[in-house]
């Protein structure tokens, strides 16, 4: 034999429903972070181009912070850190949290490079045939930036996803916080977490064949990179 | 008793920052050797290869870091060879960056256009003296932007490895222990942040310097 080791696969299968759940707490920790944070990303994308000093401070150190520091900082910031002030956080709403901030850091920069990847040409050519300063921007220019920044968002989705594993950490239950409280009872620590690995596989992929479909419908295959 | 923030704890967390630092050199030169191999390899013209990598690439980018982590440990454990959890991570963690750097060296070698290379073997030299005068220096100018982001990247991923235990312990692991004692954690995590930021910065003006570098040498040139 190979292994010195027998693999027991059926007491995984036993606690199947509890791997599920965790799945699912993860998939809509990964959702909630990156609607929040693209809607908080937008304001800070439009903050940065402001003329106020102040409103540009706060986006880029918003930004700077959330890209220069690991995520699980981040998380014991919010878990463990803003007990100073008095706030305590469940440890859904700490990871849902820092999470969040480490997503609109980055999307952040993902809608500026977008942004800017569309030559001011294109609004004044759409301004010269007539169109007014809204319609050049929802028909024209709009369009373009959703194309651009489409993959480098769902790349993000992805990151967010692995992400939320650092829930794990502050005793959250997703699904690598369930393998690890499984594997704890269980002690078969190689064969839950291949399953948990072989789960986020599947994730990743079906939310990557998904982008890539609507990436075609919507862009027609246009969208880049 | 009132425990407070020493200047011992200071040198800890200093000492934590240089396990860090050391962490994400060495696992960022073992990442980067693999990942040339495999990109370099996916650049060949053979299917089995080209999607073979590619599915090592997939699987490695779509795991959680800390799965990989124990994964890998509990797998030597199984194997009859159960390793030390700072070398675990080590190895680890330049699997793990190997995965992202190929897709990056890929994407270097295609940047120079495919006559350029012709112009070259016609010129009459062999595919390594092409690769190595040709495709090297425009590859690495291209790519080089992205490949400081991604040992960035690693070096604020190397913070996982506490979830082995691994010793002595790095940035996030030192100032975990100082917090266990003294219960400040705002302040620590606090000193902690601002020292992962400096490191980043002082990458990135580094970086930034060193392309300045290939620029002046462009206008020169």
């Amino acid at each position: 034999m190979l292994f010195e080791y027998t693999f027991q696969w059926r007491v995984v299968w036993k606690h199947w429903p509890e791997l599920v759940q965790g799945g699912i707490l993860t998939l809509q920790i990964t959702i909630l972070s990156i609607i929040l944070g693209l809607a908080i990303a937008s304001v800070l994308a439009v903050l940065q181009d402001s003329k106020y000093q102040t409103a540009r401070g706060i986006a880029s150190t918003w930004v700077a912070l959330a890209r220069n520091t690991p995520a699980l900082l981040q998380i014991y910031m919010a878990y463990f850190g803003l007990g100073a002030f008095g706030i305590h956080l469940s440890p859904y709403a700490a990871v849902l949290g820092a999470i969040t901030f480490n997503n609109a850091g980055y999307l952040t920069e993902i809608l500026r490079g977008g942004f800017n990847s569309i030559p001011a040409s294109q609004k004044y050519a759409a301004l010269g045939l007539g169109l007014s300063k809204n319609q050049a921007y929802v028909y024209v220019v709009l369009p373009q930036v959703l194309q651009a920044v489409f993959l480098p968002i769902m790349n993000q989705v992805i990151w967010a996803m692995l992400g939320t594993s650092l829930g794990m950490v502050i005793g959250l239950q997703e699904l690598t916080g369930m393998t690890t409280f499984l594997q704890s009872q269980t002690f078969r620590p190689f064969e839950f977490y291949f399953i948990a690995a072989c789960l986020y596989l599947v994730i990743a992929k079906l939310a990557t064949v998904l982008a890539q479909l609507v990436a075609a419908y919507w862009f027609k295959g246009k969208a880049t990179r | 008793m009132i425990y407070t923030f020493t200047t011992n704890d200071f040198w800890f967390m200093v000492q934590g920052a240089g396990i860090t630092f050391v962490l994400t050199i060495a696992s960022g030169f073992l990442g980067t050797v693999m990942g040339f191999l495999i990109g370099w390899a996916r650049t060949a013209p053979n299917f089995l290869i080209y999607h073979l990598l590619g599915a090592y690439i997939d699987v490695i980018r779509s795991v959680p870091l800390i799965i990989q982590f124990v994964l890998f440990n509990s797998f030597m454990a199984i194997l009859g060879y159960p390793l030390n959890p700072f070398i675990s991570g080590l190895i680890t963690l330049s699997i793990y960056i190997s995965g992202y750097v190929a897709e990056v060296v890929k994407a270097g070698i295609e940047s120079t256009p495919r006559v350029t290379r012709l112009a070259a073997r016609g010129l009459g030299m062999t595919y390594f003296q092409d690769f190595y005068n040709i495709v090297l220096p425009i590859g690495v100018r291209t790519v080089f932007p992205a490949w400081t982001g991604l040992m960035l990247g690693l070096m604020k991923d190397t913070s996982l490895i506490a979830v082995l235990g691994a010793t002595p312990p790095e940035l996030l692991r030192a100032s975990q222990i100082i917090i266990n004692r003294i219960q400040e954690p705002l302040m620590i995590l606090l000193g902690a942040g601002a020292f992962y930021f400096v490191m980043c910065y002082a990458i990135t003006v580094f970086a930034k310097r060193y392309e300045q570098g290939w620029e002046q040498k462009k206008e020169i040139a």
